[in-house]
C-alpha cells in the first residue's frame, strides 16, 4: 500500500456507515433536566446558606481579625478537613501579573506572559503546566462567564463551579489601565479556599503590560 | 436570554454538528460506539447546562470540541482500560492482509485498533492535531499542559502508531 496520510486515515476511521441517527430532542431533553437539576441543587443551598451564614459570618471575622486562639483554628478547618487558605497582605510580582494578596503557605510555580501558577508548598507535582490542584491565574480573551454572579469590593465576579469537580473558576473585568479583558482565576476544590477568600485573592490582583491573553 | 431561544439553538447546534462530534468520539474511544456514544451525550448536556457561556465565546464549536476531549480525558483518569477487540475470525496472513486493508471495514478496525493501543492523552492529542487539524499551541491550551509535552506525546502516538499498521499501512513523514 502507498504512504498514507494519517489524517485521511482518522477520517476513514472515524466515518460511520451512515447508522448514526439522532435525535437532537433527546439532546435537548437530557440537558434540560440537568440544568433543573442544577437550579434545585442551587435553591436548596440557598436556603441552607441562609442557615449556616451566621457561622460563615463568625470564621470570616475571625480569620480577617488574625485571630490564632485553638478555638478560631478549629473553625478555619473547611468542611473537608483541610485548613482554610488565609491571605496575608505580601505584594509579589510574577509574570505579567502584580498580587497584593498571597495565600500563606503557596508559592509561585510557572510564570510567563500568558499565565503564573501557584503550588501549595511541598506539592510533589512540580511542573509550571501542570494545574491540578494550583492556583493558575491567567488573562481570558473571553468574556466573563460564570453559573453564578457575585459582587465583591464594587466589582462584579462570574463563578464557574463546573470544572469537573476539581477545580472552581472566577473571572472578573480588568481594571481601567490594566490591559482590556478578562482576568480569570482557577482555584482548585477541597483545597481550603473560601468563596469570600477567592473573591479577595482574584480583586488583589492587577494584570501588568504584557500580560497575554490565553484563547479558548 | 429566553428558555426557548437557547432550546432553538441549542438544537440547531445539535443538528448541524453531533455528527462530527460522535466522529471524533469514535476515534477517541477507539471505536467503543456505546462510549461514544455517551461521551456526547455527556458534552452536548453541559453545552447546554453553559448554552449562555457557549454563545458568548465566539466559537461554539471550538468549545464543544474542548468540552467532548475534557470529558474524554475524565473518564480516562476514571477508567482507562485497554479492550481487546472481538473480531468473528482470526486475523488473515499479512500477504492477505495487505490486500484486504483496501476495504474500508478492515483499514477502519485496524487504524481504531491502533489507536486503542494508546493512552488517551496521547490519543486525544493525535485526535486534537490530526483530525481537528488544530495547532500545538491550540492542542496544548484544550490538553492543559505545555506544547513541548503537546509534541513529544504526539511523536509517541506516531510511532506506535506506525509500528501498529506497518507494512498494511505505511504513514507518511509528518513534518
Amino acid at each position: 500500500m502507498n504512504d498514507t496520510d494519517l489524517n485521511d486515515l482518522l477520517h476513514t476511521a472515524g466515518r460511520t456507515d451512515g447508522t448514526d441517527s439522532f435525535d437532537a430532542r433527546a439532546d435537548l431533553a437530557r440537558g434540560r433536566r440537568a440544568l433543573a437539576r442544577i437550579r434545585r441543587r442551587r435553591v436548596a443551598g440557598g436556603v441552607l446558606g441562609l442557615a449556616v451564614a451566621g457561622v460563615i459570618g463568625t470564621t470570616a471575622v475571625r480569620e480577617y481579625a488574625g485571630d490564632d486562639t485553638p478555638t478560631a483554628r478549629q473553625e478555619q478547618q473547611s468542611s473537608s478537613g483541610v485548613e482554610a487558605v488565609r491571605l496575608v497582605s505580601q505584594p509579589l510580582d510574577a509574570g505579567s501579573y502584580r498580587f497584593g494578596k498571597v495565600p500563606d503557605g503557596w508559592s509561585v510555580q510557572g510564570e510567563n506572559a500568558f499565565r503564573v501558577t501557584i503550588a501549595k508548598d511541598g506539592d510533589p507535582d512540580t511542573h509550571p503546566d501542570s494545574f491540578i490542584g494550583k492556583l493558575v491565574i491567567m488573562l481570558d480573551s473571553n468574556a466573563p462567564a460564570g453559573d453564578e454572579v457575585t459582587h465583591h469590593n464594587g466589582r462584579e465576579f462570574w463563578v464557574n463551579s463546573d470544572g469537573g469537580g476539581d477545580h472552581t473558576s472566577i473571572s472578573t473585568l480588568t481594571r481601567d489601565g490594566e490591559p482590556a479583558g478578562t482576568i480569570l482565576v482557577q482555584f482548585p476544590n477541597d483545597a481550603g479556599w473560601a468563596k469570600l477568600t477567592m473573591l479577595e485573592f482574584l480583586d488583589s490582583v492587577e494584570v501588568l503590560e504584557g500580560a497575554q491573553p490565553s484563547v479558548g | 436570554m429566553r428558555a426557548t431561544d437557547r432550546d432553538a439553538e441549542f438544537v440547531e447546534f445539535v443538528a448541524e454538528h453531533r455528527p462530527v462530534l460522535m466522529q471524533a468520539a469514535r476515534l477517541l474511544t477507539a471505536g467503543d460506539h456505546a462510549q461514544a456514544e455517551d461521551l456526547v451525550q455527556t458534552t452536548l448536556t453541559k453545552l447546554y447546562v453553559q448554552w449562555p457561556k457557549v454563545r458568548r465565546s465566539d466559537n461554539p464549536v471550538g468549545y464543544a470540541r474542548r468540552s467532548l476531549t475534557h470529558v474524554f480525558i475524565d473518564e480516562g483518569r476514571r477508567a482507562f482500560r485497554s479492550r481487546e477487540r472481538v473480531v468473528a475470525e482470526p486475523p488473515a496472513p499479512d500477504a492477505r492482509r495487505e490486500e484486504q486493508v483496501a476495504d474500508d471495514h478492515e483499514l477502519r478496525a485496524s487504524v481504531l485498533d491502533a489507536l486503542g493501543g494508546l493512552p488517551p492523552r496521547q490519543r486525544a492529542a493525535v485526535v486534537l492535531r490530526h483530525w481537528f487539524d488544530l495547532d500545538v499551541d491550540q492542542t496544548a491550551r484544550i490538553l492543559n499542559c505545555s506544547t513541548g509535552t503537546v509534541k513529544s506525546q504526539t511523536a509517541k502516538a506516531l510511532r506506535h502508531l506506525r509500528a501498529s499498521l506497518e507494512p498494511a499501512v505505511t504513514l507518511k513523514e509528518i513534518p
